[in-house]
């Protein structure tokens, strides 16, 4: 089955614990997608992985892409 | 993919070339009518074998290889007139056509050969794939397993093409895990699961590894040890009390549901009716309370900080700091006033620098209004009065803390009035949880009276097996419950311990831990909650979306049918698993529905789930042979209706129809919706009826 990873970013930024978990206040919510940088690591973690899983990667090609994010992320901050 | 048309050779009942015994579809609802024997199950064995080289074998009631089959599949005409060494052929040709308008042309050929009236030699059947490129058929460079799978995918299959007897074997309603494999199956909850899986291996992966690199920074290796082993033990420990937990669900389900069909045994409906309603209102009361006293006693450990019940034994002290603090504040307003007075002999920053600015260009004093010229002492006066906001700083103090002992008395009056009524805010809390208990107690009590009550109707009904059955159930859901809330406190405390830990580890870290190890395990953690509860959101939405389509679905077939039909209802039950049910107006489980009323309510669910979501009808063709064999005539109806305004395109065998005056008001009613119809017609060339060598069909298309 193809998944439309839009609609799946959207589901979990309607997700009550995605609310409870990460820093953005829900207008900066309202504008995450995958074209722009939200400068959150959580969300652009889960973008990450979103994008990762939808195009076929497996389990260990999506945490290293997601630790690779994660860094680069640490690395800025 | 969509199909366009079907062609047979020599195809069992089909005698004679593709041209011959061709079917034209379009979109919409088409139709194959015919009646028994007239050979509408064998236009479903020609789509089947073409993609899977397998026919249905009436005999043994199963799908069987073409190898294995073999000769019967041909035409028995065609066979008949076989000589010895003849090869007979048997062919079926599909074409289809995808989202993107590419055309393809499925042919299957098998050939036989005769070697004795009896022995055919058989050759292995072949597949012959062609795509149109401008307007011709040339040799596909696809494989047969990506073209076949996008004719129809595999998973989808069991759903889209199935017999009429086959309906009632695709869900089973009684069944707790039908209705979620289902699901699971044609919906993208698939995906979610996934990363669920994926997200929670990635936070134990980087919690892992957060722990080795702090233990590789740790100031005593040997606590780090220790206490690395105690989260790894207590990591083994959750786990086995999740899977405790899932099974303790599981078996309180079982035990509620045994419950309910011991009690639908009941034949008093009215008296059960008003005494399940009573239980369930009281059993959720029960469980609000239960879960409202636990809450009140987990929250006296966050009122002692946030509702300062831990000053509750400061106010002497607090009373005594009162005291100090207004001599300080006397003694200190003293002092700073003398040192004004022996700075200014005007109050503090009067007149203003705006009017002293106003003196000096006027050269007028506006506080005696006599002259001040430049040059004169009240002028020089004035102008030092302009530069005062730097000879005010000189302070008498040489530290003064009077803003800080105004801050702490500022806080112990609010600290004072909360101990005021401290007493009284825990004897209110410990009264409420008083009153909820003793809720709990009646509303037990009042359980076991319904119970008894319930047990004597079972009692008049039915045997006294039933009546134990009915008591062991009743202990076993006590039991199960008990054993889930045991489960989740345990959890708890783990979990609690968990965070300990690591707060420990973190303390015995020298040196910098790698910020990207902090932030994986932290963002891994979140994730992994946010896929779990994202998940369980999509797939609670899901089942709503599934009942209101399904509901709008059964309400579409069975429109013409004026007898009760009551409502497709999905229920939760205890361990997250959803249950489909019919219900009556009120919302009762209503048990004893007609098989025609079990299969329009599978039907519809499928339907359901193959419109929702992935939205399969879009892109794939229902094919089913004899569907509404089990069905009313206005059942029949209303299924075709559905059909037609939820798929682009069907494909039905059925013998509906069959007389031309149901057909004709049948097109004149649905003539939008309708693709195509094809009416099968049998004859014996020779006029013998038990001779099946003689049978041929013919197929009609009808105008529409």
């Amino acid at each position: 089955m193809r998944y439309d990873r839009n609609e799946i970013l959207r589901s979990f930024l309607l997700s009550s614990a995605l609310d409870k978990e990460c820093a953005l206040t829900n207008d900066e919510l309202s504008d995450v997608d995958f074209s722009r940088d939200s400068k959150d690591i959580l969300i652009e973690s889960l973008k990450t992985l979103l994008i990762a899983h939808s195009s076929g990667d497996g389990e260990q090609a999506c945490f290293k892409k997601v630790n690779v994010k994660i860094e680069e992320m640490s690395k800025s901050v | 993919m969509l199909i366009k048309s079907l062609s047979l050779k020599n195809f069992q009942c089909y005698c004679g070339e593709l041209d011959q015994n061709h079917f034209c579809f379009k979109n919409g609802l088409n139709l194959i009518i015919g009646n028994n024997g007239n050979g509408k199950s064998k236009v479903f064995d020609g789509f089947y074998w073409v993609l899977y080289d397998q026919i249905f074998d009436t005999d043994i009631r199963q799908f069987t290889p073409t190898s294995v089959y073999g000769e019967k599949l041909i035409s028995d005409k065609v066979t008949r007139n076989c000589e010895v060494g003849d090869t007979a052929t048997a062919e079926a040709c599909l074409v289809v056509e995808s989202s993107q308008g590419r055309e393809y042309r499925l042919t299957r050929v098998f050939h036989c050969t005769k070697l004795s009236d009896t022995e055919w030699m058989k050759e292995r059947s072949i597949l012959l794939i062609e795509e149109k490129k401008t307007n011709r058929w040339t040799t596909s460079n696809e494989t047969p397993d990506s073209v076949l799978n996008r004719v129809i995918p595999p998973h989808i299959k069991p759903y889209m093409w199935f017999q009429g007897e086959q309906v009632d074997g695709l869900m089973d309603l009684t069944q707790k895990s039908s209705l979620a494999k289902i699901i699971k199956l044609l919906s993208d909850i698939n995906f979610y699961d996934e990363l669920v899986e994926i997200t929670h291996k990635g936070a134990e992966k980087s919690s892992k590894s957060l722990l080795k690199n702090q233990k590789s920074l740790s100031k005593n290796k040997e606590e780090s040890d220790r206490l690395e082993k105690e989260f790894n033990d207590n990591l083994r420990e959750i786990k086995n009390l999740e899977d405790d937990k899932k099974l303790a669900n599981e078996n309180y389900t079982n035990a509620q549901s045994k419950i309910n069909d011991l009690l639908n045994k009941i034949d008093d409906a009215e008296e059960k009716q008003k005494l399940k309603i009573e239980r369930a209102n009281l059993e959720i009361k029960l469980k609000a309370n239960e879960d409202s006293v636990i809450e009140k006693r987990k929250s006296f450990t966050s009122k002692m900080f946030h509702d300062y019940w831990i000053l509750k034994f400061s106010k002497p002290s607090l009373e005594k700091f009162g005291r100090k603090y207004k001599e300080y504040f006397e003694k200190h307003q003293q002092i700073v006033n003398q040192n004004q007075q022996t700075s200014f002999k005007l109050p503090l920053n009067v007149p203003q620098p705006m009017h002293l600015h106003g003196m000096l260009e006027s050269e007028t004093c506006y506080v005696c209004n006599r002259k001040a010229e430049k040059g004169s002492d009240a002028y020089q006066h004035i102008e030092e009065l302009v530069n005062r906001s730097s000879s005010v700083t000189k302070s008498p103090f040489e530290c003064d803390c009077s803003e800080y002992y105004d801050h702490l008395y500022t806080k112990s009056i609010r600290f004072y009035q909360h101990i005021e009524t401290t007493n009284e805010r825990i004897s209110e809390q410990f009264d409420t949880i008083s009153s909820l208990e003793a809720d709990i107690l009646e509303n037990k009590s009042r359980l076991d009276t319904i119970n008894a009550e319930l047990e004597g109707l079972l009692e008049n009904d039915s045997s006294e097996d039933v009546v134990s059955e009915f008591r062991r159930a009743q202990s076993n859901v006590e039991r199960f419950g008990a054993e889930q809330k045991d489960i989740e406190n345990k959890l708890n405390r783990l979990s609690t311990n968990q965070e300990k830990i690591k707060k420990s580890l973190e303390k015995l870290t020298l040196g910098k831990v790698d910020l990207a190890l902090v932030n994986a395990e932290k963002v891994f953690a979140s994730l992994a909650r946010i896929a779990k509860s994202t998940r369980e959101e999509v797939y609670t939405q899901i089942v709503l979306e599934l009942e209101s389509k399904a509901n709008k679905i059964f309400e579409e077939m069975t429109s013409s049918n004026m007898s009760f039909k009551g409502r497709i209802r999905l229920k939760r039950l205890d361990n997250g698993a959803y249950k489909a049910e019919i219900v009556d107006q009120e919302g009762y489980s209503v048990t004893g529905s007609n098989d025609s009323n079990i299969v329009l309510v599978k039907l519809a669910l499928i339907m359901a789930i193959l419109t929702a979501r992935a939205r399969w009808s879009d892109n794939f063709t229902l094919i089913s042979d004899a569907p509404t064999s089990k069905m009313a005539h206005e059942y029949s109806t209303g299924f075709y209706k559905a059909l037609s305004s939820n798929f682009s395109q069907s494909i039905v065998m059925t013998y509906d129809f069959i007389e031309p005056e149901d057909r004709a008001k049948f097109i004149m009613e649905n003539k939008q919706n309708i693709g195509s119809i094809h009416i099968l017609n049998s004859k014996y060339a020779s006029g013998n009826m038990n001779d099946r060598t003689d049978l041929e069909t013919s197929i009609e298309e009808v105008v529409l």
